[in-house]
This record gives C-alpha cells, structure tokens and sequence, in this order.
C-alpha cells in the first residue's frame, strides 16, 4: 500500500481496533506489526522464513496453518526468551529483544500480529466508574456506548462455569460477598468473569460429538489453553478466545482499506515543523526483522499502539519533544498470587468431583470485584506456568517464614524442594487466585531509555516501578480477601507466593490522556500523532483488566481522527 | 540466540553447578501409591533440567547486548555459576552451613555444588540479600544489585518452568533450536502433575452463573 491515509504501528489489543474502525469509515490503513503472523498462508514458516510482505485479504488467512503453529505446549509457546509468544522477532534463532528490568518480575508481552492478545486471558471488564467519573478527562458515561460496541464486536461474554469457577463462588459466597451480574461494577461481589471468549457450543456435553469434532466447531471447548494459545474454531475468524489476529484484524482486512505488514519493527517517527501545522507527525522509519532493511514510510496520520513500554520508547527514540510525563505514571496492577490446596474429601460436596482441574475452562473464568481496592480473579494454567508462579517472591524461600496463628496463610513466598512437589501433586486440587490492585500513578514509575545500551531498535527501555504506600495497603487488603476466600471455599493450605513489584502483565499510563495526550488521544506536542493502546489510560481503572478499555478508546480516537482530519 | 543446537563450550564446573542447583530446587522423592507401593518420583536433574536453564541464560541476549555488556568472552551461565559460588563462600565464611561439605558429589562443581542441597538454597538467600561483596562478581552482575536479585527469582523460575513443561519430553531433541525440537514421550513433570496435556476439550460444563445481553450498538 503506498498512499496510506493511516499508518498504524503494532497490530495488538489496540492496533487491530483502531485499524478495522478507520478502514471501515473509509481511509487506507497500513499496519506495522514488528513480530510474525501466524495463521497466514503468506508466512507458512513464520518462525523460519522471512515469507512475504504483507497481506490485506481473508483469503490468506488459514484455520489449518493456525492449528499447527499453536500447537497447545506450554514451553513451545510460552517460553517468554524462546516461545512462540514472546517479546522478540519472528525468528526464533535469534535472541528475545532486550529490556532493562530495574525490579525483581517478569514483563510478559508478545510481539506479532495479535500482540499480547495472543496469549490473554481475553478478560473484558470494563473499568470501575468511580476510578474514571471526575478522575480522567472524559466520564465514563462518555465510554459505554464504545464499550458496548466492543463487548458486541468480539464479542464478551460471561465466562461457562467449569469446577473451578463453581469453588469460586462457593468460597465468594461462603465469605459474604454478593452476586454482582453487572458490567457497570459499583460495589464489591463476585461475578462471572467477562470475557472474549465464545460461548460453549451446544454439543459441548453431547457424547455422540468427540473432543476433537468439537474443536472444529464455533464456541468455546473448555479446553482451557487461553494462555498457550486457543486454535479452536471452524475457521480463524471464528477462533473461540478472541484475540485480535482472529476478531478485529479478519473485519480490518474485510473492510479492503487495511493492509498488515509484520516484521516490520518501527523504529523512528518522523515529523515536519511548518507554520501553518506546527509540529506533526509526516511518517515513520521500519526496520525490516529479518533483513535489517530501513525504509521510510508516510501517511497522514500516524497511530501508536505498541504498547506502554514501546510507546514510550519510541518517542523517545524518534528525539520527539520533552515532556515530563512521556513514559512516567507506569501501573501494572502491583499483582499478587495466592494458592489453596483442597482435600477430595472437601471437594466432593461441593463439586460432586473430588479434583477442581484448573486446566479446564476459561483460564480466568471468575472474579471479584472490590472498587477503591481492584479485584480478584480465579486462575487455571498448565503446570508448567503454574509452577513458575510459585518460583517469583519478594520474600525468598519459604523456609525463612512461620506461619502464625493470625496468620491468613499457611506458607509464605517462594516454594522449594518437597514442598514444591507436594504443591504440585495436587496441581488437580489446587484453585489459584490473581490480586490485581488498584494502584496509585507515581510519576518515579515509567519507562525511560537506558543512556548505553542500544539493539538493531534503538536505546533500550528501562522500565521501573515501586509500589507507593497506598498501593502496598490495597494490596495487602487483597490478599487477606484472597485467603479468606479460599478457606472458606475448604481449602485447607494456603500459599501466599508475595509476587514482587514487577509483574508487568498489565501494563499501562506510560503516555497518560491529559499530560501526554488530549483526550481524543492525539498528541499535544506533536500533532497528527495519536496512540491507541494501554499507556494513555490517566490510571489502572480501579484494578480492571486493561484490554476492553483500550479497545473502547482506540474505537473512539478512530471517530475522532477520521471527523477531525478526514471529514 | 544466534547460536543454536549443541554447544560443546560448556565446561563441567557450568554443568555440575546448575546440575546443583535444579536438585536442590525440585529433587527426587519417594511417594506412597495404591496398591504400587513406593515409587521413586524423578527430580529435575535426572531430568537435565540444568540444561534447559543454561540453554536460557545464554540464549537470552543477542550478540550486539552482549558485547555491549562486556559478555563475549564469558557466558551468563558460567557469570551466573560463578555468582552462586560467591554466595556460597559466603555462606562457608560465616560458619551458617547447616551441614558438613561434600566435593564427591559434584567432583567439578565449586563450592555451591559442595554444599548440602538446603544450604545450596541458604546460599542463594544471601545473594538475594545482596550479603556479599557486588565489587567482586564477574559482568553482568558486578555492581548490578538489580540484576543479582532478580536472577534468583529467574533460577527458581526456570527451573520449575522446565520440570513442570513439555521440555523434559524434547528428548534428544532438547537443545536444537526451538523450532526443531518435538515431543519424544509423555512429559515426566506432567505425569508427576498428573496433567493430561493438550486437550480438543472437555466436558465439564456447568451452566452459566449470568448472561450478557448484548444491546444494538450504533456509536
């Protein structure tokens, strides 16, 4: 495509949205994804060849291809240095890209087209409107009609009940929470989770239909490999977890205005200063992943959506003018993981099984939603990713921690040894819960660009963050809510894994609306610059997962971009 | 990674310290079954863990970092072993061992690897504390507080990442570069888990606690 009116860098959460609406309201996108595509007949060995240019047809999209390439191995797709899914090029000869962690944690992004919605939990709350109403510079009445334009898009849905969601809300229940089946969350309860998951298919109980004719069908299997990656579906657009390479980039393609170019890593905006526009964004330098070619590439708008990392980095890359909150105010949701171990005999009763099975399922099927605090949500994983999670904490090993009698926990921080291992003998009776706190903007947090150490991109990130005091009190809060959930549901350990600060699995207000950009997400600096992924958010939405937020927006700057440039 | 397949640089010292490290991590045990008896349940050495987490370390940089870093002449795996052993012979030095010594049992290993398995952990608890000299350790990790305590979380966490996944099935296909690996039997660590593996689906489904009712949207 040479005479884009939008150039669009990253094809994620937020990219694909912001693609498909203006491309549907007429203008010609180009999307730059810097990782592979998988699922695209042009790249039939993405991880091994460099394949074709770019595509802007369903045609070349392949439901078999997709199958093979995610192939439900957790170490295959999920190793964050080698996998499939991982922050790195498509070819997975070479070395992730390189970040500067200034914390203990993991950052968990995956380049490609998809983004990290590859590997999502495809959860889809919206933010609580009291961390928005008289907080961001729009309300959150100005948000729900692109929420609800999103929830039908994808669409979301209230996650099916497996075992582990039915102990969840046992246990919720059991602790005095109420049943909340809303999506406009003003008080705290327990809820099904809203996902971006297609329901279960109507046979999904009938045994004249086998497993696999099942994952040939529309709706979700309950297979429970939302985090290694759903290829379960009739055809790619219509995959059960509705990452965006199989919801919005198949309508973007539809719409014959978008074009998707991956392995094309962005690594310049270019801009022009002249009276009549002041400064403005003109195009943007790629760098081809598998050849190191540049070539420069313009349009009249230009959309960030790399994500709050890569946004940042970018601008400060591309020498674009000084601002004290580019890259400041990081939140990740200061996230904590706590684990209960149940007995079969417990479980009977309650289940009428005497194993949970947290592989089965949506992966985060469950929640409970606490605004002023954040949320709890139920998580099943394969064991691998699993384990790992009992590998992260700010407190060591476990054997430096005795439980006491006021204690909510029975084990505290990192297991080891036979612990470990009895841990993970009852991997099948064991419901995990994710805390996701409604942390506090600090502008010591963020993303700067480390001063020596560059790759074939640029100046690496550094990317930092500390939980403030408040944070750290909501937390704790949390947790104990966490525990007491669990033991009333029966379990009869507790582990209490204390993740550090720097979980980086939400990641957004690197590039916050009202500092950095105005409130249709254009840049105030530099003009005909816009961003359409998680950093604009002004703060965490109370504890909220990001994505369906992000997306709402990004539906929103389209309208606003296309009636302030293009009407 | 730039590198793939076997590399023969590995020296034995690199091998016996991270061989160490994973079964003092996740180690053998004996479990009770029905009707079996005592069976011997597999630890991470005897399932070449150690290898996936070296394979890791030195994949994880691509060459130009690494030159940057001061890295070309060394290795993050041998850099990381020898950080292990700084803390162990802090651990010796300040007579907090809780159990004697023993070169035999990693004749090449330094003395991390003579540690008793619950000191080897102890010994990383001081690294993690930062209780020894950040002065004396090899790059990356010299005066790099940052990095010293962030890489035991990542130890811990690879290690179990390899136990508890497929990897331990790649066989000997293990160390080729990703895309040429395939699953040789059933993964160990997910029978000890009891994990069934990939799934097409499952029939476990029991209703729906709410329904959204999606209205027509027209923004």
């Amino acid at each position: 495509m040479a005479n884009q009116d939008v150039i669009v860098i990253g094809a994620g959460g937020g990219g694909a949205v912001i693609a498909k609406e203006l491309g549907e309201l007429g203008l010609k996108v180009l999307v730059l994804e810097a990782g592979p595509w998988y699922g695209n007949n042009k790249w039939p060995n993405p991880n091994l060849q460099s394949g074709g240019v770019s595509s802007s047809t369903t045609d070349d999209l392949d439901v078999m291809l997709y199958k093979q390439l995610l192939n439900k191995f957790e170490m295959n797709m999920n190793d964050l240095v080698s996998g499939r899914f991982r922050w790195g090029p498509a070819d997975r000869n070479r070395s992730q890209w390189f970040r500067k962690a200034n914390q203990k944690g993991v950052i968990w992004q995956c380049s490609g087209v998809g983004g990290t919605t590859q590997t999502y939990t495809a959860n889809c709350p919206r933010a609580y409107p009291a961390a928005i109403d008289n907080v961001w510079p729009v309300s959150y009445r100005e948000l729900v009609p692109y929420y609800e334009k999103v929830e039908a898009t994808l669409p979301v849905n209230f996650a099916a009940t497996t075992a582990k969601e039915e102990l969840f809300y046992y246990g919720a229940k059991k602790a005095g929470w109420n049943l909340i089946p809303t999506l406009d969350v003003t008080g705290p309860g327990y809820r099904p989770q809203p996902n971006a998951i297609l329901p279960p298919n109507e046979n999904i109980t009938n045994p004249n239909i086998t497993e696999e004719q099942l994952s040939w069908m529309e709706g979700c299997t309950l297979a429970g490999h939302c985090i290694n990656g759903c290829p379960h579906g009739p055809s790619i657009e219509k995959i059960a977890k509705r990452s965006t390479n199989v919801s919005y980039v198949p309508l973007a393609l539809k719409t014959g205005n978008v074009c998707i170019r991956p392995n094309a890593f962005v690594i310049k905006i270019l801009t022009e200063n002249n009276p009549s526009k002041g400064l403005h964004a003109i195009g943007v330098t790629i760098r081809d992943t598998w050849t190191g070619e540049q070539e420069e590439l313009r349009a009249g708008i230009i959309v960030m959506a790399s994500g709050s990392i890569e946004s940042p980095r970018l601008w400060l890359n591309s020498g674009l003018p000084d601002n004290p909150w580019v890259g400041r105010g990081l939140v990740n949701h200061y996230m904590d993981w706590v684990s209960g171990i149940f007995d079969e005999n417990d479980l009977i009763p309650i289940l009428g099984t005497s194993d949970i099975n947290p592989f089965v399922g949506n992966t985060c099927g469950a929640r409970l939603d606490y605004p002023g605090l954040g949320a709890l949500q139920s998580v099943g994983m394969s064991p691998g990713l699993t384990a790992s999670f009992y590998a992260v904490s700010e407190s060591g090993y476990s054997f430096l921690h005795t439980s006491s009698m006021n204690d909510p926990w029975d084990i505290k921080g990192r297991l080891f040894g036979c612990e470990l291992k009895e841990t993970m003998d009852s991997y099948r009776r064991t419901l995990n819960i994710l805390v996701s706190t409604d942390d506090e903007v600090d502008q010591r947090n963020g993303v700067t660009l480390d001063p020596i150490i560059s790759d074939e991109n640029g100046f690496v990130p550094v990317v930092k963050y500390q939980p403030t005091k408040q944070s750290s009190r909501k937390r704790s809060e949390l947790v104990n809510m966490a525990a007491d959930l669990l033991r009333k549901a029966g379990a009869k350990k507790i582990i209490w894994t204390n993740w550090p600060a720097g979980m980086m699995i939400h990641i957004e207000s690197t590039m916050r609306m009202g500092f950095v950009v105005d409130q249709d997400c254009e840049s105030f600096q530099v003009k005909r610059l816009y961003i359409a992924d998680n950093s604009v958010h002004y703060n965490s939405l109370g504890g909220a997962n990001p994505t369906l937020t992000t997306q709402a927006l990004a539906t929103r700057t389209a309208e606003r971009i296309f009636h302030k440039y293009f009407n | 990674m730039e590198a793939s397949g076997r590399e023969g640089t590995l020296s034995p010292y690199i091998i016996s310290t991270f061989q160490s490290l994973v079964h003092a991590i996740i180690p053998p045990h004996l479990k009770q079954k029905d009707y079996i008896g005592t069976v011997h349940v597999a630890g991470a050495q005897e399932l070449h863990v150690y290898e996936y987490v070296i394979w890791i370390l030195d994949h994880s940089m691509a060459l130009p970092v690494k030159e940057q870093l001061k890295l070309v002449n060394s290795s993050m795996s041998k850099s990381t072993a020898e950080l292990l052993d700084v803390g162990a012979a802090q651990l010796i030095q300040k007579g907090q061992t809780l159990y004697p010594l023993n070169v035999t049992a990693y004749p090449s290993g330094g003395p991390f690897s003579a540690l008793s398995p619950i000191d080897r952990l102890r010994a990383i608890t001081l690294i993690e504390r930062l209780d020894i000299n950040l002065e004396n350790l090899s790059i990356p990790y010299k005066n790099n507080p940052i990095l010293v305590r962030n890489m035991m979380d990542v130890l811990n966490e690879l290690s179990m990442f390899g136990h508890y996944s497929e990897w331990t099935a790649y066989g000997t296909t293990r160390l080729l570069s990703p895309e040429y690996r395939r699953v040789e039997y059933f993964p160990p660590g997910w029978f000890q888990a009891q994990y069934p593996g990939p799934s097409f689906g499952y029939r476990d489904f029991r209703g729906f606690l709410a329904i959204i009712q999606h209205r027509k949207v027209d923004v």
